[in-house]
């Protein structure tokens, strides 16, 4: 048995938890070269407006975070909403784009988390804890669909 | 089910790696906003969860660039 559900229900303190199937309709190809697509840091909690758990499976490929885009975290960072930047770096992702200078700050102290996940892994984030797509340094063009 | 294997980030932002607790696990993502569960889920669970998933992503008409790009891709799975 997954220990996914016996974690949540240790988490939240109750038997009862509510799932909410959501993005999974909304895949998007992540790519070097397509700098519009590209997800900047932002806060899924903050998004949405309300606090979330986040749990996400990798569908394919088997691995990444190494040879195929990962996510990448700002870990210790996720206790407050942060504001939205004036200045998006995409049209796409206005109103999802995290402050530049709050987001500078942040990565000024504190250490970007890319883990590399396995397919059956699930990777658990707090909606407000801020995470942008990852592309190692040497990935040209292979995708990923987390 | 007492324990599970976990990688979180450490304040320096480096894996840890450890079976804990749920308790502790819990902790961890209080602590650090983020936790990876390891072999969690079954990886067949997801090999048919894609196989089902992708080819239903181009029926979607609110996929902007996206599906193109996917198509463009050849992913298995969406041809």
């Amino acid at each position: 048995m997954s220990p996914l559900f016996p974690f949540l229900q240790k988490y939240f303190g109750t038997k009862e938890i509510i799932l909410q199937g959501q993005n999974i309709h909304r895949p998007r190809l992540q790519r070097q070269q397509d700098n519009e697509n590209f997800l900047p840091f932002h806060q899924d909690g903050g998004f949405l407006g309300v606090m979330l758990l986040r749990a996400w499976v990798l569908i394919t490929p088997e691995t990444c975070g190494e040879t195929a885009p990962s996510v990448a975290f700002l870990p210790g960072a996720h206790d407050t909403i942060q504001l939205i930047e004036l200045h998006p770096i995409s049209e796409m992702h206005s109103g999802l784009d995290m402050s530049h200078s709050v987001r500078d700050e942040l990565l000024r102290t504190t250490p970007v988390w890319a883990p590399i996940i396995s397919r059956g892994d699930i990777l658990i984030f707090y909606g407000y804890t801020p995470h942008r797509i990852f592309f190692p340094c040497w990935i040209t063009e292979k995708p990923a669909i987390p | 089910m007492s324990k599970i294997d976990v990688v979180w980030p450490s304040e320096r932002g480096e894996d840890v790696l450890q079976e804990l607790s749920l308790d502790a696990a819990a902790d961890i993502l209080h602590q650090r906003g983020v936790i990876l569960l390891k072999n969690a889920i079954d990886p067949s669970v997801c090999s048919v969860l894609g196989e089902q998933l992708l080819p239903k992503f181009k029926e979607i008409p609110d996929f902007r660039k996206s599906m193109n790009l996917f198509q463009e891709e050849g992913l298995a799975g969406l041809k």
